[in-house]
């Protein structure tokens, strides 16, 4: 791979990496899960690289690379890859921050949990909603029309709001 | 509200580094690369050697055995095997390869390789199994018609072949049923999801 591409991948990666992870978290059962599943998708967009074209922004086509392995690999999958091959390159580690607000806390385990149960196709409009990205971009990224973007994203939201609050 | 489901997403009360070694992700991938490679080609590779194998000692057959109907016989596989040989290097090359397509795109994509696949499987019986069958058949009865073997070594080659043909119709039924039918269905449901 040619240094502009490997530039243009770390910048990237750096700009993008927590919100990639925080997509993964939601397809992946457990944080080791989670950190397997994101090193997948990282090999998926290094792999992926020469054939950017630049039709998009660099974010949006991480993102659909990142929701396409996703529904493509099952963590268990990786596992049983793994057993093959080992990947030190790429490690996620998790540092506490100590003033944090316990009650946000618990809604975001909250929040992460009901994104959970929802299916698929739902997970993934709501984890780029909720990563700020305009019904465009999210439009390009899953190949629906725009008003059923909204539509579909409306009706998700009322859901978590509901479940959130104990409604 | 809307603001606050954002605003909970995106703060964690972990801060979440990742580390990075460049080097050390070319070596991976290039392992990463071989690994899955050679998972991907396994079943298509053995396959393409049984072929490659086969060609080369039927036309030796077609040549060399006295018995007419087992020189047809031979012709036969052979013609069958070349056949087989371009029908696994169009299954290879179908297989989906883009991933930065859209998530719709690449779920129809997926989808009508999988039907296509199971079609494939699905009617494995007329063009995997009963072409080679009979061109065995055919083959040891032309050894049974010129006195080169016993019916009973014939019966028991045929026997063989049979139950061979069997077991792989068995085989792909399950494949249809454990592997297509679960991964169509699900991408199914999705699209149908993703669409209402």
């Amino acid at each position: 791979m040619d240094k502009d591409l490997e530039d243009m991948f770390l910048n990237a990666l750096e700009e993008h990496q927590q919100k990639l992870l925080r997509i993964c978290s939601v397809y992946a059962s457990d944080s080791d899960d989670t950190q397997d599943l994101f090193q997948e998708v990282l090999i998926n967009i290094w792999r992926a690289m020469p054939s950017f074209k630049g039709n998009a922004s660099i974010g949006t086509w991480m993102y659909r690379i990142t929701l396409n392995v996703c529904l493509r690999i099952r963590t268990k999958e990786i596992k049983k890859q793994k057993k093959m091959l080992r990947l030190d390159s790429i490690r996620v580690i998790s540092l506490q921050n100590e003033s944090w607000d316990n009650d946000v806390d618990e809604k975001l385990t909250t929040l992460r949990s009901c994104i959970k149960t929802l299916n698929d196709a739902d997970k993934a409009l709501i984890t780029l909603y909720l990563e700020e990205l305009p019904y465009k971009e999210i439009s390009n990224i899953t190949g629906l029309k725009e008003n059923t973007v909204a539509v579909k994203i409306k009706r998700v939201k009322t859901k978590l709001l509901n479940r959130i609050n104990g409604v | 509200m809307e603001d606050e489901l954002i605003k909970i997403w995106q703060s964690s009360p972990k801060v979440e580094q990742v580390k990075f070694e460049k080097s050390r992700l070319m070596l991976d991938l290039q392992s990463s690369l071989r690994g899955l490679s050679r998972l991907a080609k396994y079943g298509i590779l053995i396959e393409q050697l049984a072929v490659v194998t086969i060609v080369p000692v039927f036309l030796y057959y077609i040549h060399w055995v006295p018995h007419l109907l087992s020189k047809i016989a031979s012709l036969w596989i052979v013609a069958w095997s070349i056949w087989y040989m371009f029908l696994l290097r169009r299954i290879k090359r179908d297989k989906p390869k883009e991933q930065d397509q859209n998530y719709l795109d690449y779920l129809n994509q997926w989808k009508t390789y999988l039907e296509q696949n199971k079609k494939l499987t699905g009617s494995a019986f007329y063009w995997y199994i009963l072409p080679p069958i009979t061109g065995c058949i055919l083959f040891a009865l032309g050894f049974y018609l010129g006195d080169a073997i016993g019916f009973r070594r014939f019966a028991v080659n045929i026997g063989i072949f049979l139950i061979t043909g069997i077991f792989t119709h068995f085989y792909f039924k399950w494949i249809i049923r454990t592997i297509y039918n679960p991964r169509l269905k699900k991408i199914n449901k999705l699209i149908k999801v993703m669409k209402e």
